[in-house]
């Protein structure tokens, strides 16, 4: 099987990548909700959160070929992901990730016109 | 002769029907899709397709959990089961490999070559079958 030639199947892509960076604007108060709790006293639940978060957007993002999202949001998985693994309780690294990854989604979404 | 039939299984709605449309539309396949553990199972028993396409890391059941319920249901047992995932390490594909998946495709994907990947799976699966 091979690609026919379709403007409709790249309009169609358009509008899947569209609807995706909508969908990942809106998720700006979520993430900034887990922000918040990382610095409560029982910071794991929202580290696994943002593990899946970054995880998520790394895979989704990368498809749709916003490369510098993708990037933001694998090194927020890894670190989100080293911090559950060494049991450390410096979010410090994490946090700021965060908001590398928050920047990244508003600079798209000015882009992209959302 | 019957389109091959494929059951894509991923939680994130925008990658889902990009995948689905680039396998329908690419790779001349059948597809159905859905976004959770348990409808796959029940999908994977109820339409029986050719092949299944597993994001890794669902919510709720995982893509492990999942694929060790298909191989213990004999009507599902045979189906190929193909893992999507982020973060691959050769240990990892060791890892599917021993659950019983068919093949590893890394996410990202590129929609243009996606429909070609999950054909080079599914014929080697068949190859494999027919021994």
């Amino acid at each position: 099987m091979g690609w026919p030639m379709s403007s409709q199947f790249d309009e169609k892509v358009d509008q899947i990548r569209q609807r995706f960076v909508t969908r990942t604007v809106g998720e700006i108060p979520r993430i900034e909700s887990l922000m918040a709790l990382l610095g409560s006293s029982e910071p794991r639940p929202a580290i696994d959160a943002i593990r899946r978060v970054g995880h998520s957007l790394a895979g989704a993002a990368g498809t749709f070929g916003f490369s510098e999202l993708a990037i933001a949001a694998d090194a927020l998985e890894s670190e989100a992901a080293a911090l559950q693994q060494s049991g450390d309780s410096d979010v410090h690294a994490l946090r700021h990730l965060c908001n590398r990854l928050l920047s990244e989604v508003r600079a798209l979404a000015e882009r992209i016109g959302t | 002769m019957a389109l091959p039939s494929l059951l894509v299984v991923e939680d994130d709605p925008d990658i889902r029907e990009l995948a689905i449309m680039a396998l329908e539309l690419g790779g001349g396949f059948s597809v159905h899709g859905c976004g959770d553990g348990e409808t796959a199972i029940e999908m994977a028993g109820r339409l029986r397709p050719d092949i299944i396409l597993l994001d890794w890391m669902l919510p709720g059941m995982d893509g492990g959990h999942i694929i060790g319920a298909l191989k213990a249901d004999p009507g599902t047992a045979d189906i190929p089961v193909v893992i999507m995932t982020a973060k691959l390490r050769s240990n990892e594909i060791e890892h599917f490999t021993r659950l019983g998946s068919a093949g590893v495709i890394a996410k990202p994907f590129d929609p243009m070559t996606l429909p070609q990947q999950v054909w080079d799976n599914l014929n080697r699966a068949r190859a494999l079958k027919a021994g």
